[in-house]
């Protein structure tokens, strides 16, 4: 073993570049966002000339900007709640009962990750418009709720497989009832789970665009805003700017979820974010 | 919730085999969509596979390193090396495009820094509105998907084979050939799925930072909705959806295949190439020549065949000139 590593270890230098290079490269546009909210300038021409706060100022000018985020907020928070109690009935039925098409039902439920977005908000358009279902942001949630529940089974059936059973068998046979084992016994165990992924899902929620785009009323998220303005660059920087305060906050969210994922997580299968 | 998402992808496949006639919609049963779609957007769907390749290709091939990276290199600070390597999957889509834009735009960050410095002295034009723009701005949008998968099953790798190829004699190089490399295809399998299929699907890049052609297939099956006509969006969909589950099937086979036999896999992944190229050309040929009126059914039948014995015939020569039979 120590042979090995060694060896390994004696050629790492080119990777190690590499491996910084690369982290370069993922953080370059997060680093561009905020150096240009602060340019003085309403082209985004390099290299820039004069820095202000002006653009931050502005964001309290812009009340069509303020209301797209106060709906994403609002269109998040339904849908993570949503999204982590269903992820939250899916795991606990895939962990903990034997069930007939356990498999089919878990495929079937994770099939938003694998289908073309694009596909998926042209269906609940559809389904929507044979309903008489009018759009409103009660429509985008209810297409991201579809979107988050595998994200939040994922992180919860992690967390579920990951304690030990017999905890809640002796809960049961010391005379619990099956909802009172679940309150006192299950919940406080994967709570840290049920944290990370109402978080995770709420970002996913907060960011996504294209089910949005299908499934819009006359009230606009944020990211749909956003792309509203993509072809005025002129109005652009106060985005740039609130977008600069997200980015700041969705990082410390993002650390802060995946810390809680790895706290107490089972050694033995490392998974982190999506598709581990 | 099962039935939450099958009903919507159901009446979307209803809803392809009716036709938009005006405002109304026609219930009556036609494959009219699907004929339109196939003789028309072909072209398109070839590009998006074209893009969607060189993205998955360029997203796996950066992706690997760095998840051997922290997989066999970086011995006490994992934990904050992943996350690291996650967070920027998780903040503003949009926004990181528009970023993208600003960096690689005429007088962008790339171009300004060159200039500025007597590299250059006429901006790079092709950096944005290009395709290398799509690649690149996918590439970094998708890189999550395709590291942590890589990673979870490189960390999965058991370190005493390793030794025991050392003890035998194979310096690093073969043994990540013959051990690490093969034993980590399934995450190299999920992480092509993964990228791939969202890739192909994908409308906002393409759209903000592609050229004028750059439309992928999300674009067709908007513009199609946004013409108010739904049926031939529907079928466009479902199209796209039946292209990017059997492409993706034939990765996965593929892969599996060349854990056991890579030369064999090989001989079939150009067969496939060569195919789908002799295939495409004889449809503009015949597209020229077709009486009107023939089915297109018929045309993707004729396809279908020729690409089959396509396939078939290239792998025999193939083996043959390589000696194998």
């Amino acid at each position: 073993m120590a042979r090995t590593l060694k060896k390994v270890g004696e050629r790492g230098w080119g990777i190690t570049i590499f491996a910084f290079g690369y982290l370069a490269f993922l953080y370059a546009p997060m680093l561009v966002l905020p150096l240009f909210s602060f340019a003085d300038q309403t082209i985004f021409r390099f290299p820039i000339e004069k820095f202000s706060t002006r653009w931050y100022e502005e964001i309290a000018n812009r009340p069509e900007m303020l209301g797209a985020l106060w709906n994403s907020l609002i269109v998040g928070v339904i849908a993570s709640l949503a999204a982590t109690l269903l992820g939250l009935l899916a795991a606990k039925a895939i962990t903990r009962y034997a069930m007939p098409g356990k498999n089919v039902a878990l495929g079937l439920i994770s099939m938003p990750l694998f289908i073309p977005e694009v596909l998926l908000g042209l269906a609940l358009l559809i389904i929507l418009n044979v309903a008489h279902i009018p759009l409103s942001l009660m429509t985008i949630a209810a297409g991201h709720v579809m979107l988050c529940t595998p994200f939040a089974m994922a992180v919860l059936i992690a967390r579920m497989d990951g304690f030990d059973k017999s905890l809640e068998e002796a809960s049961l046979d010391l005379g619990e009832s099956g909802w009172m084992t679940f309150w006192r016994v299950t919940f406080p165990l994967i709570a840290p789970a049920v944290v990370s992924s109402l978080l995770l899902t709420f970002i996913v929620s907060f960011d996504e665009f294209l089910l949005a785009f299908f499934l819009q009323g006359n009230e606009m998220t944020l990211p749909l805003y956003i792309w509203g303005q993509l072809r005025f660059p002129s109005n652009f920087p106060p985005v740039l700017a609130l977008g600069t305060c997200i980015l700041l906050a969705s990082c410390i969210l993002v650390v802060f979820a995946e810390w809680l994922r790895q706290v107490g997580a089972p050694k033995d299968r490392p998974s982190v974010g999506v598709g581990g | 919730m099962v039935a939450g998402l099958a009903a919507p992808l159901a009446i979307m496949l209803l809803y392809s085999f009716w036709r938009q006639d005006g405002p109304n919609v026609d219930t009556t049963l036609t494959t009219f969509n699907y004929e339109y779609a196939l003789t028309k957007y072909y072209p398109i769907f070839l590009r998006s596979l074209w893009i969607s390749g060189l993205v998955t290709l360029a997203t796996v091939l950066l992706a690997y390193p760095i998840a051997y990276y922290v997989a066999f290199h970086v011995k006490s600070y994992k934990f904050v090396w992943l996350i690291l390597l996650t967070i920027p999957f998780w903040t503003s889509y949009l926004l990181r495009v528009f970023a993208w834009r600003i960096i690689l735009a005429r007088d962008g960050v790339i171009n300004g820094t060159l200039q500025g410095t007597g590299l250059i002295d006429e901006p790079i034009n092709w950096l944005l509105f290009s395709d290398f723009a799509i690649v690149l701005t996918l590439a970094h949008a998708w890189a999550a998907f395709a590291i942590l998968p890589i990673y979870v099953s490189l960390e999965k790798v058991d370190r005493t084979l390793l030794e025991a190829g050392a003890d035998l004699g194979d310096g690093p190089v073969r043994s990540f050939w013959r051990i690490t490399f093969p034993l980590s295809l399934p995450g190299v399998i999920s992480a092509i799925t993964l990228v791939f299929v969202p890739t192909i699907g994908d409308y906002v890049t393409p759209d903000l930072v592609g050229g004028p052609r750059g439309g992928m297939i999300a674009k067709m099956v908007y513009n199609s909705f946004k013409g108010n006509d739904w049926p031939l969006a529907a079928a466009t969909a479902i199209l796209s959806m039946i292209f990017v589950a059997s492409i993706a099937f034939l990765l996965i086979q593929l892969l599996r295949k060349s854990i056991v036999d890579p030369l064999g896999a090989f001989v079939i992944a150009v067969a496939i190439a060569v195919s789908v190229y002799f295939a495409s050309f004889v449809l503009t040929l015949v597209r020229a020549n077709v009486p009107e009126g023939t089915p297109a059914i018929a045309i993707v039948l004729v396809l279908a065949i020729l690409f089959v014995v396509g396939v078939y015939y290239t792998v025999i020569a193939l083996r043959a000139a390589l000696g194998r039979s």
